[in-house]
């Protein structure tokens, strides 16, 4: 009996030794293809985190910027082939609307990845940077991205969530806050970024955040919250301490050889061939011998009747456009021109017959901040001002060939600044919110002039916008994950 | 010393054997069954040896034997007896049909056990007539068989997946159950060909379940065990059916100048076509030119044999599915090997190879025209469109693509490019199995999964615009899963007096890594050279890599008293990399009992009824958390992030992933109640089975789609609350006719669930069942998780019907519940009669109260747009007055632009449909020739037949088929979608999804 249970103790301790094989070493893993944030420790991870955070630039600004500012301007009339975009076109979008929703999660995105670069750069300590300020220079670049982002947000939506850390401190449903403050925290920004980075980008990098990009920023954004002094101020330390020239040649700002002018404020760079990140949209702008994508914006009769009533025939009327019979899909708002003949497509982004377009695409330059500096003239409207002004729009209008300006009064040289604006800036994201600030100075109607709109038979387009459609509806996606986010907008 | 010395005792008592010698003498003998036949191939054994034979073709033996020794004689279908030689040299022997019912054996986890001892919740299914049917997935086999289980296909695709569904649906991530196949655990069952499965049991409660723990136990357990070689005479069997595929039916479109009018409508004017289009001559039925009547054809040949000692089993399959899309197939060869071998009597060792290579040549479907979706580009395709353009056109040659919107014609996106994917998957294992003393059997098995895909798509550079925009492109990705799994178990059978016990105690271990990589590029010179070698421009590359451990410990113990009291206890505790690290250990326990009342006394003289037993049980399973996140604990950042600064100097950079991480995720757990009855009556010919359950699932893991503020993050959370499941299941056998000539056995079943989220916050909810619309890139949330409502609950906008003075569809003012995909209830309902060798064999199955949301309507009755829409668009509201269920065309005229535009955009009882239907799944007739002919040609047996699969269904759905599901296949317990991120779950949405096929097929089984 005993020798029984001694043999079955036995038993199992043979099983045991097979069995208990496995140690908990065996249950840990950790991600192999990523990383675990937290785990940058070197000043070389410190730039490639912020390398990630430019590399988060292009969904938002190379395509779905153009839509909520070009697109629903009278610039361009929208050709998509869904019903997402179109609605953009004639004012019927809602809070659904998938593009307006594009927008608002790329721009968070961009945030994001700013946030986190901050975030981990902050913890980062590498003796490499002893004796530099680089690393505050690396936050100071994110910041810059940061604010940028948040400059379309605030301007396209008003009151929009602040999101300042990488996860918001846990708090994953945060309410809006209001536009005053995301204005401020704008300023704040970019007046951290403006002390810190130098004039020239840090190694010569185009494409990285400077002091000067900092401040041109500043001066736009100043612009819409209607501060015209403080916007003057650094329209004037753009101009004046440069270090940025205006290029003569206005065809010579475009194309794959023009990149990075001395024009060019703050620019995003994009290789001429193999981008490595996604930049083809840009692409659905220009005309291609081969597609049969409906390029997704067309100029409008309305612009090129700009530039005809302008006299505008030279560089810069060329440079804009590309006159072309499409093969492809024609679905703008009826008859705006007819499909048999040729049509604007946009001539400053080249054509390439892959989806990579080489272009770079300028995001400030300086005559961008030279018209803005005649608008603030403007709009201060001292005699020294609107001399000032005067000046600043004859040297644009210089360049591209024109005559001096004949505007004389303060409401003739606001309207002139603002059509000034419109031919030179066309295709580069300035139009929605230019029509906006010149709505609120008076100088225009902004609800009566897209109303107004006709097509190339003259016939009215019956766009239905209204007061409340100069700012977006926050996307109905968005909000039915995050309660806190109501009431949207008015009017929506 | 002791220990060494007991060492060796051990090990000598594994190894070696002592057999008992005798006088030995030659016995002759013949075996008759009940009816007096000879009995040719029954096996003949001498208890205490492994010296047997066989009985020749006229019943008769010859053996030499020990005249003190006892024959057992055993033959398929009739009970093994014992017959003592008492010195004889001539003996007869007859056998007695085995009384099935009663010695029945089911498969449970890690063993086997009588059925009528049975104490949890266990469906066996009857897998018989597989070989007859034209089924191509294992899990088709279930469809209708068992109360409990819904099978339902996602897709008509050829060699699509089905979905299952063990009582109801158990997890917010779709709820698949786990496979274990002869002990290895699985996912799927990609590997296994159906022609060899031998049986499948579901074992549907936490007593049943449990003892596989968090491994999946908690949507039910599938256990398929495969076909082994049997003892007697070598069996080949040859079995060769070939059919027919054909869509059930087409939906109706616009024609030519029904289009223009639509058009006309909404554009305020005629629409500008072209003059290089054809409006009068080119009528393109775009549903014909794509949907052919399809060939399916199958060979299987299998041999097997088996000797006292050992057996084995070889099966070889070829199968060649085409679809019903042109250009769609699918092609199987499988090979299935098991040996199993007596080493000594006490030690046997054996294995299992289930392998196969697929081809699959596949068509985009649950997708817009815009993304490729073939089924609906097929609908919204105009019929003036060309195939390919004319002469005239800017582009001529090129497939025909309208002027007014981008999307290709079906025949373009079947053609331009190519879709192959090439599959290999192997399901293996080992097992050494030995009989120590005191009645205790150690087990080890060793199991392999090797699962790998390599797909391959090219666009063509010429042949359509769409390619000729990217001169063409291709993909190449690659995926590898390899998976061991090493479970070691030791098992205590014994009887004292009326105790008997049966314990097990095990451990099991399961590595998987996965490996995967994707190569794109663009820029192909020609159409003849289609691997990436040829490309020249937007090279993407990019590999990745993925690990998971699981580690379990697990017991069971069975115990019996005087064959009326029985109990089952189970545990098991698994540690799995796969949770949180802040809880990598989670219990599972189960108990229960049943009580055999009709083997009590006061039982005795009840003789119309019998095998009357009652059980309950309770217990809790587990379920790991998705694929998707394999790594939950982590925030993680993507690498690859870089940045050309000046234009060409390209940085590396990192950027946050959309994961932010969760050290607290837990298993999901459900606690399951089971009460079930179980009673024959007829001697036994009648059986009944009753079942209720109450399953309640809690920490649910959801996959929590974080507000886009957060930079679009997604995070794996438990949810609060509980995914409560509870029904019942009916389940009526019968012979009804038993004669000598002609049979009739019936099954019907019948099950009721009824599921509901409950203990969730008032005001908390979460979205689920997400679509895209036309071209948009952002989805619309179709279904809710939300308090008081079951899962896959729709969630939209209630819609009153067409205002007669404007046209417009009115809506609620609130989103409200719009009805559930889940069915209320499911019936089967199967029927076999036999009379001589011809039968009769059908099967229906009904699903009942479930809705599907109809997303392809929002395409093709959208009423705006260039496309092409359904007929049903001629109901159109067109001026004030108009009573139609159908609203006016968009763009007409300027007011409420805005609530028109509305009308695809909203997710509404307007799109949603009553899913419910009434099939004839299956209906099989078969001959088996009589056998004095079939021996004439030298052959065992021959049997023909035909089946139809489909024949009708009656159901009310507007779309192409009723059993739509194409997006709730349960991707997410799939290795291949390994941290893909997102998991959300969508049910019984369709949304041009390939539809499913009638199929005729005939065949013949030979067996030589």
């Amino acid at each position: 009996m005993m020798k029984k249970n001694i043999l079955k103790y036995a038993h199992f301790l043979v099983l045991a030794i097979i069995l208990t094989s496995c140690s908990q070493d065996f249950l840990d893993k950790s991600p192999e293809s990523q990383l675990a944030a937290g785990s940058l420790t070197t000043a070389s991870d410190a730039e490639s985190i912020l390398n990630g955070a430019y590399n988060a630039m292009p969904d938002y600004y190379s395509y779905s910027n153009f839509f909520t500012t070009e697109g629903m301007s009278d610039n361009t009339y929208i050709n998509g082939d869904n019903n997402v975009e179109q609605p953009l076109e004639n004012f019927t979008f809602t809070s659904s609307n998938g593009e307006i929703q594009l927008s608002w999660q790329e721009l968070y995105k961009h945030i994001t990845a700013a946030n986190t670069a901050i975030d981990n750069v902050t913890l980062i300590n590498d003796p490499k940077w002893d004796g530099t300020n680089r690393k505050a220079q690396i936050i100071a670049e994110a910041t810059f991205l940061r604010a940028f982002a948040y400059y379309w947000l605030v301007t396209s939506w008003g009151n929009v969530p602040l999101i300042l850390s990488s996860n918001n401190a846990g708090n994953y449903y945060p309410s809006r806050t209001s536009a005053d403050l995301v204005y401020a925290q704008i300023i704040k920004d970019l007046k951290d970024a403006e002390a810190v980075l130098d004039n020239n980008p840090y190694h010569g990098d185009y494409g990285r955040a400077t002091k000067g990009a900092a401040r041109a920023l500043l001066a736009k954004t100043y612009a819409q919250m209607g501060d015209y002094p403080n916007c003057l101020i650094y329209c004037n330390k753009v101009i004046e301490e440069g270090p940025y020239t205006l290029v003569a040649d206005y065809a010579k700002l475009w194309g794959l050889s023009n990149k990075n002018s001395s024009e060019s404020i703050f620019e995003l760079q994009v290789p001429t061939t193999g981008s490595p990140y996604n930049v083809w949209k840009i692409n659905v702008l220009s005309y291609g011998p081969f597609d049969n994508w409906p390029k997704r914006q067309i100029g409008s009769y309305d612009l090129v009747k700009a530039f005809n009533d302008a006299g505008d025939n030279g560089a810069r009327y060329t440079s804009t456009f590309n006159w072309q019979v499409t093969g492809a899909s024609f679905n703008m708002p009826f008859n705006a021109w007819n499909p048999t003949q040729a049509i604007p497509f946009c001539g400053k982004f080249s054509y390439s017959d892959t989806w990579t377009n080489g272009d770079n695409l300028i995001m400030i330059r300086l005559a961008d901040i030279i018209l803005l500096a005649a608008e603030a003239n403007v709009q201060i409207g001292n005699q020294a001002n609107l001399d000032a002004a005067k000046n600043q729009l004859n040297q644009i209008r210089i360049r591209a060939g024109l005559a001096n300006t004949t505007a004389v009064t303060k409401s003739e040289l606001a309207l002139a600044v603002l059509k000034e604006r419109r031919l030179e800036l066309v295709y580069e994201r300035t139009r929605w919110n230019d029509l906006k600030r010149a709505d609120a100075n008076g100088t225009i109607n902004m609800v009566n002039l897209m109303n107004s709109q006709v097509n190339s038979s003259l016939q009215p387009l019956n766009y239905g916008m209204q007061e409340f459609h100069k700012l977006l509806p926050i996307p109905l996606g968005d909000i039915q994950i995050n309660k806190n986010l109501l009431p949207n907008n008015t009017g929506y | 010393m002791k220990l060494t010395k007991m060492f060796i005792f051990c090990f000598l008592s594994i190894v070696f054997s002592v057999y008992s010698q005798a006088q030995d003498a030659v016995v002759k003998g013949k075996v008759l069954d009940e009816t007096g036949m000879s009995v040719p191939g029954a096996s003949i054994l001498i208890k205490g040896t492994s010296k047997s034979t066989t009985t020749d073709f006229d019943g008769n033996f010859e053996i030499k034997a020990p005249l003190n020794g006892v024959f057992a004689i055993s033959f398929v279908g009739y009970a093994t007896i014992e017959e003592p030689i008492k010195g004889r040299k001539d003996i007869t022997i007859k056998l007695k049909t085995e009384s099935q019912k009663l010695e029945e054996v089911v498969v449970i986890g890690y063993g086997s056990q009588k059925k009528t001892d049975v104490t949890s919740a266990i469906s066996s299914v009857k897998v018989k007539d597989v070989s007859d049917r034209p089924i191509v997935s294992a899990v088709e086999a279930i469809t209708g068989k068992s109360s409990g289980v819904q099978v339902s296909s996602s897709s008509g695709s050829p060699g699509g997946a089905l979905s299952v569904r063990v009582r109801g649906i158990g997890s917010p991530n779709g709820g698949e159950p786990l496979y274990v196949v002869d002990g290895v655990l699985t996912s799927n069952v990609k590997a296994i060909d159906p022609n060899n499965i031998e049986s499948i049991n579901i074992l549907k409660d936490a007593s049943a379940a449990g003892i596989y723990g968090a491994a999946g136990s908690t949507n039910g357990v599938v256990l398929i065990t495969t076909k082994k070689g049997k003892k007697g005479k070598p069996r080949t069997e040859i079995n060769f059916y070939g059919g027919v595929q054909q869509i059930v039916k087409k939906l109706p479109v616009l024609n030519n100048s029904q289009w223009v009018d639509l058009q006309t409508e909404i554009l305020g004017t005629a629409p500008n076509v072209p003059s290089y289009y054809d409006l009068q001559g080119t009528n393109n039925n775009w549903q014909d030119l794509i949907y052919r009547t399809a060939a399916q054809s199958s060979v299987n040949v299998s041999t097997s044999g088996g000797s006292d000692t050992g057996n084995y089993y070889l099966g070889l399959g070829y199968l060649n599915q085409e679809g019903i899309i042109v250009g769609s197939n699918f092609k199987r060869y499988s090979l299935n090997l098991n040996v199993n071998q007596d080493v000594t009597s006490k030690i046997k060792f054996g294995g299992s190879i289930n392998y196969n290579r697929t081809n699959q040549r596949s068509i985009t479907d649950n997708a817009s025209a815009n993304f490729g979706g073939v089924v609906l580009s097929a609908l919204v395709t105009p019929e003036y469109i060309p195939i390919y353009m004319p002469s005239n056109a800017p582009i001529p040659g090129v497939y025909g693509v309208s002027n007014f919107y981008s999307g290709e014609n079906p025949l373009a996106l079947i053609y331009n490019n190519e879709n192959k994917t090439i599959a290999n998957n192997l399901l293996g294992s080992t097992y050494v199995e030995a009989k120590l003393p005191l009645n205790l059997t150690f087990k080890t098995q060793l199991n392999g999964v090797v699962q790998n895909s390599k797909y391959d798509y090219f666009l063509d550079p010429y042949s359509s615009l769409n390619g000729r925009s990217s001169q063409g492109g291709a993909d190449s990705n690659y995926y590898e899963v390899f998976r061991w799994q090493w479970d070691n178990t030791l098992n205590y059978k014994q009887n004292f007096g009326e105790h008997s016990f049966d314990v097990i105690v095990g451990t099991s271990a399961v590595n998987e890594s996965i490996a995967n990589s994707t190569q794109h590029g663009a820029g192909f010179a020609t159409s003849a050279v289609q691997t990436l070698n040829a490309a020249s421009s937007d090279f993407q590359i990019g590999t990745g890599e993925y690990e998971w451990s699981t580690n379990s410990y697990f017991g069971r113990f069975n115990y019996g008293y005087d064959n009326k009291y029985l109990f089952t206890a189970t545990f098991r505790r698994d540690g799995s990399s796969r949770v949180g690290t802040n809880v990598v250990y989670g219990n599972f326990p189960a108990l229960s009992a049943g009580w055999k009342i009709s083997n009590e006394k006061f039982m005795e003289n009840v003789k119309w009824m019998q095998n009357l037993k009652v059980r309950v049980g309770w217990g809790k399973t587990g379920n790991l958390p998705p694929y998707t996140m394999l790594y939950p604990t982590y925030s993680l950042l993507n690498v690859g992030a870089p940045y050309a600064y000046n234009s060409t100097d390209i940085a590396p950079g990192i950027k946050p992933a959309s994961q932010l991480g969760n050290p607290d995720l837990k298993w999901e757990s459900a606690t399951q109640t089971n009460i079930g009855l179980e009673v024959g009556f007829f001697d036994s010919r009648l059986n009944f089975t009753a079942d209720y359950y109450h399953k309640k699932v809690e920490d649910m893991i959801f996959t929590l789609q974080l507000p886009l503020t957060t930079g679009s993050s997604v995070t794996a959370m438990n949810l609060p609350g509980y995914d409560v499941n509870k029904g019942i299941e009916l389940s009526l056998d019968a012979d009804i006719i038993k004669g000598d000539n002609f049979t009739w056995s019936s099954n019907v079943n019948f099950s009721k669930n009824i599921n509901r989220i409950e203990g969730i916050d008032e005001s908390t909810s979460f979205q689920t069942g997400p679509i895209l619309i036309g071209g948009s890139q952002v989805p619309l949330y179709t279904q809710i998780i939300k308090n008081g409502y079951p899962l896959g609950t729709f969630w939209g906008y209630k819609s009153e019907g067409v205002d007669p003075q404007t046209g417009n569809l009115v809506y609620g003012n609130e989103l409200v519940n719009l009805g559930s995909a889940l069915p209320k209830y499911t019936v089967g309902f199967s029927n076999e009669f036999a009379y001589k060798g011809l039968s009769l064999s059908f099967l229906i199955d009904a699903v009942q109260g479930n809705k599907v949301y109809n997303a392809t309507r929002m395409e093709i009755e959208g009423l705006s747009g260039y496309a092409n829409e359904s007929t049903e668009v001629l109901n159109r509201w067109k001026q004030p007055g108009d009573i139609t269920s159908v609203p006016r065309a968009l763009g007409n005229g300027t007011t409420n632009t805005g609530a028109a535009a509305m009308l695809q955009n909203k997710v509404s009882s307007h799109y949603i449909e009553d899913g419910s239907f009434f099939r004839l799944r299956n209906i099989t007739l078969s001959y088996q020739i009589e056998k004095k002919f079939v021996e004439k040609l030298g052959l065992s047996g021959l049997k023909i037949y035909g089946t139809a699969q489909n024949l009708f269904t009656i159901h009310n759905y507007k779309g192409y088929y009723p059993e739509v599901n194409g997006f709730g296949q349960g991707t997410n317990n799939q290795a291949e979608n390994a941290g893909s991120g997102s998991s959300l779950m969508s049910l019984g949405i369709d949304r041009g999804t390939y539809p499913a096929a009638k199929i005729f097929t005939a065949g013949v089984n030979i067996q030589l």
